[in-house]
C-alpha cells in the first residue's frame, strides 16, 4: 500500500510541473498510438491501393494522405509506433540490466575485480553503437532485436560508467555508514540506500537511452539496416519515402514529427521523473517542523542616522531572494580602524551582509536600503567600480582556505595578484612584494614558500597566505567570514592573534563574521547580533557580553557558556565525581 | 561500591593506510592512522577522545564499531572478540552498541521517512516487538512528536534531525552509544539542548558513552574520563578533571590554553 501512495505521490508532483505535463503527454500519445494500432487503425497499413497513390491529407478519409502506393499515412505511423515503443523499452532494459550490476561490481566489488570491470567497460565504450547495430543486422538479419540489443549494450556500458561513479559517492556518504553501524548488510545497504539515491540519476540516463533509441532505430530502417519489409516503422517510412522527397514533402514530415515529438517527450519526462521522485523537492524544501518562533522585531537600538567620519554605513539593508527576505533592514556602522563582530546562528543572514559590501550577493539576491564606504554609497555601482574597491579598499578572508585558493596556481602569484592589479606592480616587483607579505603573516621560509601550490600547505598556512592576498593593497576594511571555523584550535589561536595584530598595525577596521562568542571576545570591540535577518542588538563587546539587553542575546550566551569549556583553577583538589554533576 | 564492569576494551588499536609507491622496486611506505591505542570505558562511563584533525579519532571510531579492520590491536565487548565482517555475524555487538555521527544532515537517508531511518537497526538486528510501537517510544524519549514519523530529513531542522539520528541509535536499546562530534555541525543554541539530551538519556537509560570531539568544552562537560589523541596516538588520559586541570603532557596543555574562552559573567549579573 505505501508503494502505491509513494506512486500517487510522483504522479501529483509530475502533474505540477510543466515539463513533466508535456512529457508525460507525449509519452502516453506515443503509449495510447500503440494501444490503438494493435486494436484498430482507419485503413489496413499495408493494403495497396494503385487508384489513390499520393492523396493530400483530409481526402477521402485519409486524414494524413497515402504514399505512392496508395497506403494510408496515419495507419503507417500508428502501426509504426509499436517498434519504436518495443526498441526505446528493449534497449532501456537491457543499459540498466547490463550497466547497473557493472556499476555495483566496479564500486563495490573487491579491488582488483573491480578494476577489471573498469577496463572492460572502458573498452566496450570505444565501439561505436550504430556501427556495432549494422553490423548484428548484417550478420543476423535486421530486427527490432538486433537494434535494441545493439544499443542496449553500448548504453549499458556507458550507463556502467555513469552509475559507478554515482554509487561510490553514495557509498561515501555518512547514511551508509550509519546503516552499516545499524546491523545493515552489503546486500540491503544496496537495496534500500544505494539504488534509490541514485536512481534519479539512472532514470535521466534511461529516458535518454529510450530517446537515442527511437532516433537509432528511425537511422537504421531509413538506412535499411531495420526490420525488412512486410515490417513497419517511421525509419521504414522514412525510408520509403526518401526518393519523392522533393514532389511530397508532407509525406517526411509525419514520421519525422513523430519522431522528434517522441524523443522529446521521453527526455522532458525523464528529467521531470527525477525532480518528482526526490522528496526535498515534492515537499517544496520547507524549513524545520517546528522552528521556534522568533520574538518579532527586536530593531531597538538604531544607531545615530549618520556617524561623522564612519567608514562604512549600512542603513536599512534589506536582501530578498527569490522573494523571501533573508535580510531585513540591518543597520551597522564601522569607525576606521574599529574591530565588529558579527554574530549570528546559520540563517541569521551575516554572510549575506558581508558578502552584500563587496557586491557578491548571489545570482537572483536583490539588495536594498544603504551601504556607504567613505561616504559613498556602494548599492546600485557596475560590476567594474566594484573591483575596483576588492581586494583594494576592501578586503576579504574566506572560511575555507582550501578552497578559496585557486589550488593551480602558485601561492605567491596569489598574494601579488592584487598587488598588479590595483597597484599596477611589475610582475617582478610584485612577486618580491609578495615575498614580503608572506614573511609579514608569519609563513616560514617566505621566499621558497611563495613557490608552493596551496595543497603543499597545512590548513593554517593556506588561511594565512588568504590574510596575506586580503592584507596587500593595505585595505581601509578587513572582513573575515568565520576564518577560523575550518581550523584546529591551536591554529585558530594563532590566526586570531595574526587577524588582531595586523589590522592594528595598519589601522583597518574588522568586520568579524563568526557563529562563535568565544572567539568574537578576542577580536572585537564591538558586537552586533543578528538573528532571522535582523540586528537584535548591537553595542560595546563589554555591554554585550555583561549586560545583554535582547532577550536572544542573553539565551545565546548562556548557550555558549553551557557547553564552553571551563579552565579547571585547582585541579588537585576536585574529586573525579564532582564532573559528573555537570551532565 | 564495587568497581564498575568493563564493557568496551580496545588494545594497541593499530591501522595503517598505504603510501603511494616512490619506486617500483622499494616497498610503499605507511603511514599510521592509529598507533597503538588502548581504551577502556567502563559500564555506566562517559570516554572523551579529543584531538585535532588528523588525529585519528574518525579511524578509532570506525575501529571500535567494527566497521573497519584493524592492522593490529584486539577490541573486546564483554570479553567477547569483536572482529569486523558480515553483518549477521556482529548483530549480538551491534545491538549493545550504536553510534550518532557528526552532521544529522548527511547520516540521515534523504529519501527515507523518519520511520524506515529509526526502524532500520531493528529491521536489520532482528529485534522482536512492535517496531512501529519501539519508533514512537524512542521518538518520544528524544523529544520528538511521534508524529513526525512521516516526514523526510529535510523537514526538519539541524537539532531535530541530530534528534532523529539519535532516536535511530537508541532503537535497538544499547548500552554503549558512540557519539562521532554530535554537536559540532549545530548552532551554538542547538548544541546545549543536545548535551543535555545526551547526558539525560545517560542517567535514565544507563547508557556508557564514548564521546569524541574536538571540543573540550562538550567532553568537560559530558565525559569523566578523558583520551587524547595527537597523530594518532594517545598521548594522555585519566579522569577528566585531572587531564584537563592538571595535564601532565605538553600537548594537552598547549591544547588547553589554545581555547579561546567567553569572559565568565559577572556577579552583578544574575
Amino acid at each position: 500500500m505505501r508503494a502505491r501512495i509513494a506512486v500517487i505521490g510522483v504522479l501529483r508532483a509530475l502533474s505540477r510541473d510543466r515539463n513533466g505535463l508535456i512529457g508525460g503527454t507525449l509519452v502516453a500519445i506515443l503509449v495510447g498510438a500503440v494501444l490503438l494500432s494493435l486494436a484498430w487503425t482507419p485503413y489496413d497499413p499495408t493494403a495497396v491501393d494503385p487508384n489513390s497513390p499520393w492523396l493530400l491529407p483530409f481526402s477521402d478519409g485519409h486524414v494524413l494522405g497515402t504514399d505512392m502506393l496508395g497506403r494510408d499515412q496515419f495507419s503507417l505511423i500508428l502501426v509504426g509506433s509499436r517498434e519504436t515503443l518495443v526498441i526505446a523499452l528493449v534497449s532501456a532494459g537491457i543499459a540498466a540490466a547490463l550497466g547497473v550490476p557493472l556499476a555495483l561490481a566496479a564500486a563495490l566489488g573487491p579491488r582488483r575485480f573491480a578494476a577489471g570491470v573498469v577496463q572492460l567497460v572502458d573498452v566496450a565504450i570505444a565501439f561505436p553503437a550504430l556501427l556495432t547495430a549494422m553490423i548484428l543486422a548484417a550478420v543476423f538479419g535486421g530486427s527490432v532485436w538486433t537494434t535494441a540489443s545493439a544499443i542496449g549494450v553500448a548504453f549499458g556500458v556507458h550507463l556502467a560508467r555513469i552509475a559507478r561513479a554515482e554509487i561510490e559517492r553514495v557509498a561515501g556518504t555518512d547514511y551508509v555508514l550509519a546503516a552499516a553501524a545499524s546491523g545493515s548488510s552489503t546486500g540491503r545497504t544496496i537495496r534500500r540506500h544505494i539504488l534509490p539515491n541514485i536512481a534519479p540519476t539512472l532514470l535521466v540516463q534511461l529516458s535518454l537511452v529510450m530517446a537515442v533509441a527511437s532516433l537509432t532505430e528511425a537511422a537504421l530502417s531509413y538506412l535499411g539496416y531495420g526490420s525488412p519489409a512486410p515490417a513497419v516503422s517511421w525509419g521504414r517510412i522514412l525510408h520509403d519515402q526518401q526518393p519523392y522527397i522533393s514532389a511530397r514533402p508532407l509525406l517526411v514530415v509525419w514520421p519525422g514529427l513523430a519522431v522528434a515529438l517522441t524523443v522529446l517527450g521521453f527526455n522532458l519526462l525523464g528529467d521531470a521523473l527525477r525532480d518528482a521522485t526526490d522528496p526535498r523537492l515534492r515537499h517544496g524544501g520547507s524549513g524545520a517542523v517546528a522552528k521556534a518562533d522568533g520574538e518579532r522585531a527586536v530593531r531597538a537600538i538604531r544607531p545615530p542616522a549618520a556617524v561623522a567620519g564612519a567608514l562604512l554605513e549600512i542603513t536599512d539593508l534589506t536582501i530578498r531572494i527569490a522573494g523571501r527576505t533573508v535580510v531585513d533592514g540591518v543597520d551597522l556602522t564601522l569607525a576606521p580602524g574599529e574591530r565588529l563582530g558579527l554574530i549570528g546562528e546559520s540563517g541569521s543572514g551575516k554572510s549575506l551582509t558581508a558578502l552584500a559590501v563587496l557586491g557578491l550577493l548571489p545570482e537572483g539576491a536583490e539588495a536594498t536600503g544603504s551601504i556607504r564606504l567613505d561616504g559613498a554609497e556602494l548599492l546600485g555601482r557596475s560590476e567594474r567600480e566594484l573591483a575596483r574597491i576588492r581586494g583594494d579598499r576592501v578586503a576579504m578572508v574566506f572560511q575555507e582556505p582550501l578552497t578559496a585558493l585557486d589550488p593551480t596556481m602558485r601561492v605567491g602569484r596569489q598574494i601579488a595578484e592584487p598587488l598588479r592589479l590595483h597597484r599596477g606592480m611589475t610582475r617582478r616587483r610584485a612577486d618580491e612584494a609578495a615575498i614580503e607579505l608572506a614573511a609579514r603573516v608569519g609563513l616560514p621560509d617566505p621566499a621558497d614558500l611563495v613557490r608552493a601550490r596551496p595543497h603543499q600547505l597545512s590548513g593554517g598556512q593556506r588561511q594565512r597566505v588568504g590574510i596575506a592576498i586580503a592584507l596587500a593593497c593595505r585595505p581601509a576594511l578587513l572582513i573575515a567570514d568565520e576564518p577560523t571555523t575550518a581550523l584546529d584550535v591551536t591554529v585558530q589561536r594563532d590566526i586570531l592573534a595574526l587577524l588582531d595584530e595586523q589590522a592594528r598595525e595598519q589601522g583597518t577596521a574588522l568586520l568579524f563574521i563568526t557563529h562563535d562568542l568565544a572567539v568574537v571576545s578576542s577580536v572585537s570591540d564591538r558586537v552586533a547580533v543578528l538573528r532571522g535577518g535582523r540586528t537584535v542588538e548591537q553595542g560595546p563587546l563589554e555591554t554585550i557580553l555583561h549586560d545583554p539587553r535582547a532577550p536572544y542575546t542573553r539565551a545565546l550566551l548562556a548557550a555558549a557558556r553551557a557547553t564552553a569549556f571551563a579552565p579547571i583553577e585547582a585541579p588537585a583538589e576536585i574529586p573525579t565525581d564532582s564532573v559528573e554533576a555537570a551532565s | 561500591m564495587t568497581a564498575p564492569a568493563v564493557l568496551l576494551r580496545a588494545e594497541g588499536l593499530t591501522r595503517t593506510h598505504r603510501l603511494p609507491r616512490r619506486s617500483l622496486w622499494a616497498p610503499p611506505g605507511r603511514r599510521y592512522a592509529l598507533r597503538g591505542v588502548d581504551l577502556t570505558l567502563a559500564e555506566g562511563g562517559a570516554l572523551g577522545v579529543v584531538g585535532e584533525s588528523g588525529a585519528g579519532k574518525s579511524t578509532l571510531i570506525r575501529l571500535l564499531l567494527a566497521l573497519d579492520r584493524a592492522d593490529g590491536g584486539t577490541i573486546r565487548y564483554r570479553d567477547r572478540e569483536v572482529r569486523p565482517g558480515p553483518a549477521r555475524t556482529l548483530a549480538w555487538f551491534r545491538r549493545e552498541v550504536q553510534i550518532v555521527l557528526q552532521d544529522p544532515m548527511s547520516s540521515l537517508d534523504p529519501r527515507a521517512r523518519v520511520r524506515d531511518i529509526v526502524a532500520e537497526p531493528l529491521e536489520c538486528l532482528g529485534v522482536a516487538g512492535d517496531h512501529d510501537a519501539r519508533v514512537d517510544e524512542v521518538l518520544a524519549a528524544v523529544g520528538l512528536d511521534p508524529d513526525t514519523r512521516d516526514r523526510y530529513p529535510h523537514e526538519f531542522s539541524g537539532g531535530q534531525r541530530q534528534r532523529v539520528a539519535i532516536a535511530r541509535a537508541l532503537a535497538p536499546d544499547p548500552r554503549v552509544l558512540v557519539a562521532d562530534e554530535p554537536v559540532s555541525a549545530l548552532d551554538v543554541s542547538v548544541r546545549a539542548q543536545i548535551l543535555d539530551l545526551l547526558g539525560d538519556l545517560r542517567t535514565r537509560l544507563g547508557l556508557s558513552l564514548v564521546l569524541v570531539s574536538h571540543d573540550l568544552g562538550v567532553v568537560q562537560h559530558l565525559c569523566d574520563e578523558v583520551l587524547v589523541l595527537k597523530a594518532g596516538e594517545a598521548v594522555e588520559s585519566g579522569p577528566t578533571a585531572r587531564v584537563l586541570g592538571d595535564p601532565s603532557h605538553a600537548y594537552t596543555r598547549d591544547l588547553l590554553a589554545a581555547i579561546p574562552t567567553l569572559p565568565a559573567p559577572r556577579a552583578s549579573v544574575v
